[in-house]
């Protein structure tokens, strides 16, 4: 793959990339090692048409492919994710609210979690999530309800 | 039918961008309210999750995954060399074999005898060995879970 090429994709996706795979995976430390395997991954086997339309969502899958195999290994041995924001760029004063957040979203399922950033955050439309999570589109539609209703009733547990 | 997938205004809360039927509805809407809701939170939470400054350059990642590329390329031309280092060594000890079958000296005659013997005690040395490796590993499990 062209370098010049692979930069400019790397410059657009990285950023938003790594903060998907940190709240879907809920641990940062995590999200470093699955960035750089995916980019890894994209590079061993790029898409057929190398452009950034056709890169981002190529690139989120394997990180939700990544994210998702690491949480099935954890959940074999037993392990729990650490979800506290150790690694964001955050003040004293956002820290209180940062917590309660992440607490709050940790709470969702990793799948919930992750039709959740794609839908609300990284604008994907059904179909493209679909693609992303491997699902079929209709189910996108009612998962993300479900997802929807579940923060949203967490959110108001958290109001009382 | 029950509807599992709630208000269809809902789904199109993904954007600030609104136009104003959506604002009126959205304002006499419970399930589009709640929609809005998650909208916010979720720009929010992702306004916090900035990544760190060290992320890995795009020139290193491209650099190791050269070196990956070589590395299975290079795993990959070994393969038939040791695929052809069995064939060798089976085809080995059965010209060995046959070689034995079909020659009468005294030597081949201790060797054969020899071998022979070892056959004949073989199993028990498979059951041995088989038992020591599940005595292994049923004590490496119970360890594993004892540090737990």
């Amino acid at each position: 793959m062209d370098e010049t090429i692979f930069e400019e994709i790397y410059e657009q996706t990285a950023r938003p990339l790594w903060a998907y795979v940190s709240r879907i995976s809920g641990n940062p430390t995590a999200a470093d090692d699955i960035l750089q395997e995916t980019y890894l991954r994209f590079l061993n086997s790029p898409p057929k048409q190398i452009d950034l339309k056709e890169a981002k969502p190529y690139l989120y899958k394997i990180a939700t492919n990544l994210a998702r195999d690491r949480f099935r290994k954890l959940k074999r041995e037993g392990k729990q994710e650490n979800i506290l924001p150790e690694k964001c760029e955050m003040t004293i004063e956002n820290f209180g609210e940062e917590l309660e957040m992440t607490q709050v979203f940790s709470r969702l399922k990793e799948q919930e979690r992750a039709l959740l950033w794609l839908a609300y955050v990284e604008g994907y439309e059904h179909r493209e999530i679909a693609g992303i999570l491997r699902l079929n589109s209709m189910s996108v539609r009612v998962l993300l309800f479900r997802a929807r209703r579940r923060l949203a009733q967490f959110l108001e547990s958290e109001k009382r | 039918m029950k509807k599992t997938t709630g208000c269809e205004y809902a789904n199109k809360i993904k954007s600030s961008k609104r136009d104003k039927n959506l604002e009126l509805h959205i304002a006499g809407c419970a399930e589009c309210q709640q929609s809005q809701k998650v909208f916010d939170f979720m720009q929010k939470f992702a306004a916090q999750s900035e990544p760190p400054q060290n992320l890995p350059a795009p020139g290193f990642l491209m650099f190791k995954a050269r070196i990956l590329q070589k590395q299975a390329a290079l795993k990959r031309a070994v393969q038939p060399i040791f695929w052809m280092q069995i064939a060798a060594s089976v085809l080995f000890v059965t010209t060995i074999g046959w070689f034995l079958g079909r020659t009468q000296t005294p030597i081949i005659s201790i060797l054969k005898g020899t071998l022979l013997s070892l056959l004949s005690v073989a199993p028990l040395f498979i059951v041995g060995a088989v038992s020591a490796v599940v005595i292994c590993f049923a004590f490496n499990y119970f360890l594993h879970k004892a540090n737990k």
